[in-house]
């Protein structure tokens, strides 16, 4: 197992500050079911550290969003990001992180709050898609992927 | 001076030829004025006041009379020269009336007076809902605003009989209430003071008898399914509040139904049950409001203004207490708050509540373990918490903004003070509701302000559990170590990974064969450790023979998955402590900020 850390990049937080002023929409992180490319595209738009963890099966990128929120996204050997976590003080757009899963995951989410009214966490399990999320104001985390895109020797345990 | 000559002769032409038409179709029309007395005047409910026309008309034909609003009350005794002007006996909101008169012989002349029509308000001090001991005494002040001669009121109980009594009664001043001398459990009393002047105007809150355990500083909450007809909400404590323009002892509203939740912080209330309270936002130099965005994890979220108002709770109020108001209709909501379009709880049936109340451990909704991410101090982008929108409607493209603290939404038990006695009870907050076995159609416990700062909030023999840098403490259960484990109110079961099956019917619950009895272990970050005993139910077979019941102490459903924390810490490792874990305890919640003599710094949970 290999760690890398890139240090912080000035040069690249001073690019994304002024692209914010000029409300261009920056990416801060691969979506599931997004390519490797994508990763690499986001990464070089991106403004804190970026920690990348390899183990023989897949590849592990551990990013930290402007809100201080830890997105980490797994990608297969094929180069197919099969999921995504994310955890802090703050829910990430969920639109970025799920990309193509985003209307599947707001169907689901708005069916199980009409089956039960009150306050709890989600667990959506649908044979395409699965979304887990939890937490309370300041401290929020979850986590999904697609089961049919997980690489042979992978399980849904590993993504958290 | 050219000019002027064409003019002259121009003007005198039009003059001739109007005359000539004028006589082929009408007379010309006399000249005619009337002015009304008295003018600038103002009523209040039922009250009558009399409009006189002086007419100057050739033909002596007077005026016929209009009401604007056509249907706030009438107009009676009309003559052509004077009108009798009857308010309605109960109205709610200031309102002007319009009485106009319009001649007879000229129809186009017309003269108005405005009335200002106020309504008699009753208002009572402390306007909220109490609790008192049996045997004890609550006082009460009172204040009637805009009557006529008659500023008195007339106190009664509800039940009239049987359910106390009042002493000291006066009828401008005040009354002591003095509870009967035992009960046998929490007796509710209604006070109403109606105006002697106008029975219509009145004012009345619950007084809530308990053996023990009632004061100034305490507030029931109910688990009682909920504020919806139709609808049972499972394991939610609700309370009431009254709201109140701030400043004002009389522009105020009660609403029950609002969720307590010790998982977030301030007052989140929906637009439509404050229709009477004036929202006060935030406004900048060009004209955009200050708004709001709570998203919950389930993928709901809540949107509004932020506004200062007055809260009152049992004895005691938050003044100028920043609050969200949850707009009623949204032309545009931020993408990054919505995320394009999940719920929306802007309805007391999306919401199962009429507000929710968050009690939690920290001072502001922006702020984690003391750090607050949205003032611009640690993190220059904000979260999206906060936006400014103008007039027509925020854009699905705006930005968060940064906000200071000061006008981040705030959570109110942080600024209590009692209102008799100016006493703060501002540390945090005590939840206490009974023990129960399995299904309960409804129980009642109590809500404590101020965690040792009266003689019934001292901490006594519990255990402080100190949180970590997001406001999290760990549980050990089943060999993992749930290191991002919390306590909350607002859950509606106890959430944890277990290899416990799901349930068919409800698959967000836990489904054992039968009754499952397990323990875990709570660890604060630096200090307390406890084992709690708990059990687990089929919920399937809990509500299907259960059914409309809302309170279940072994309600408990799955929050990621076993095996992935058995591997290791993990943030996403959770054991979510929700209602069924505050039956039969005493939950402190000291609040980031506050200092509680002879304990350590908040935030921490205690029980």
């Amino acid at each position: 197992m290999k760690t890398y850390m890139h240090g912080l990049d000035v040069a690249l937080l001073r690019r994304f500050a002024l692209s914010m002023f000029f409300g261009v929409p920056v990416l801060a992180f691969a979506t599931l079911g997004g390519s490797l490319d994508s990763v690499q595209t986001d990464r070089a738009r991106f403004k804190a550290n970026i920690k990348i963890t390899e183990d023989g099966v897949y590849t592990v990128h551990e990013l930290t969003t402007p809100s201080n929120v830890v997105v980490r996204e797994y990608i297969s050997p094929g180069g197919r990001v099969f999921g995504v976590s994310w955890r802090g003080p703050f829910i990430p757009d969920m639109q970025q992180l799920l990309g193509s899963y985003f209307q599947q995951y707001v169907m689901a989410a708005k069916a199980e709050r009409e089956r039960h009214v009150g306050r709890s966490p989600l667990n959506i399990q649908l044979p395409g898609l699965v979304v887990q999320t939890g937490g309370h104001m300041g401290a929020y985390f979850g986590r999904a992927y697609d089961p049919k895109l997980l690489p042979a020797g992978a399980s849904p345990d590993d993504i958290r | 001076m050219r000019k002027l000559a064409i003019l002259v002769p121009l003007t005198g032409l039009i003059f001739l030829t109007s005359c000539y038409w004028g006589r082929r179709a009408a007379m010309p029309q006399p000249v005619v004025s009337i002015t009304l007395t008295p003018s600038g005047t103002t009523v209040t409910g039922g009250q009558t006041i009399t409009v006189a026309a002086s007419v100057y008309d050739p033909n002596d034909q007077g005026a016929i009379w209009t009401l604007s609003p056509p249907n706030f009350v009438a107009l009676s005794n009309q003559t052509p020269t004077s009108v009798t002007y009857t308010a309605p006996m109960s109205f709610t909101t200031r309102t002007t009336v319009t009485i106009t008169a319009t001649s007879i012989t000229n129809p186009s002349i017309t003269s108005s007076v405005q009335i200002s029509a106020s309504p008699i308000v009753v208002a009572l001090t402390p306007p909220s809902a109490q609790t008192v001991n049996q045997g004890g005494q609550v006082q009460f002040g009172v204040n009637v605003i805009n009557y006529v001669t008659n500023p008195g009121v007339n106190w009664t109980l509800t039940p009239a009989n049987g359910a106390g009594s009042l002493i000291n009664v006066t009828p401008n001043i005040g009354a002591t209430y003095v509870a009967p001398a035992t009960v046998s459990g929490p007796t509710t009393v209604t006070l109403t003071a109606t105006s002697q002047e106008n029975a219509a105007a009145a004012a009345s809150l619950q007084i809530i008898v308990l053996p023990s355990g009632g004061g100034p500083n305490v507030a029931i909450i109910n688990v009682d399914g909920g504020p919806v007809p139709g609808q049972t909400y499972v394991n939610g404590a609700f309370t009431s509040v009254t709201i109140c323009n701030s400043g004002s002892t009389t522009a105020c509203q009660t609403v029950g139904g609002i969720l307590v939740d010790t998982g977030s912080y301030g007052l989140r209330i929906l637009q439509s049950q404050i229709p009477l309270l004036k929202i006060s936002q935030f406004v900048d130099g060009n004209g955009n409001t200050l708004e709001n965005c709570a998203a919950s994890p389930d993928g709901s979220y809540l949107w509004g203004p932020v506004a200062p108002f007055d809260i009152y709770i049992a004895g005691e109020v938050a003044s100028a207490s920043l609050v969200q108001v949850i707009s009623s209709s949204i032309t545009a909501v931020p993408d990054s708050c919505s995320n394009g379009g999940t719920t929306n709880d802007n309805t007391p049936q999306l919401l199962g509540a009429n507000g929710i109340l968050g009690v939690g451990p920290e001072p502001t909704d922006c702020t984690v373990a003391g750090v607050n991410y949205c003032d611009g101090s640690v993190q220059p982008i904000p979260p999206n918490i906060y936006y400014t929108c103008p007039a027509s409607g925020c854009a699905s493209t705006d930005s968060p903004i940064i906000v200071p603290d000061p006008m981040q939404v705030t959570n109110p038990v942080a600024s209590l003070t009692q209102v008799d006695t100016g006493v703060s009870d501002n540390t945090g907050v005590i939840l206490q509701l009974p023990a129960v076995s399995s299904a309960q159609a409804a129980v009642v416990g109590t809500m404590i302000f101020g965690i040792g700062t009266e003689t019934n909030n001292q901490l006594g023999n519990a255990t402080v559990f100190t949180l970590d840098s997001s406001d999290n403490f760990t549980t050990v259960f089943n060999g993992q170590s749930l290191t991002s484990s919390f306590i909350d109110s607002g859950s509606n079961a106890l959430y944890f990974p277990d290899a416990l099956p799901t349930c068919t019917d409800n698959p967000q619950y836990y489904c054992p064969a039968s009754l499952t009895s397990l323990s875990a272990t709570n660890q604060g970050a630096t200090q307390g450790q406890n084992l709690v005993i708990f059990s687990v139910d089929n919920a399937d077979n809990l509500f299907s023979s259960n059914p409309g019941d809302p309170v279940f102490d072994t309600l408990a459903g799955p929050q990621g998955t076993d095996s992935s924390c058995s591997q290791g810490s993990s943030s996403s490792c959770t054991f979510d402590w929700g209602l069924p874990f505050f039956y039969g305890r005493s939950i402190y919640t000291a609040i980031d900020g506050k200092s509680i003599p002879s304990t350590s710094a908040p935030p921490w949970w205690a029980y």
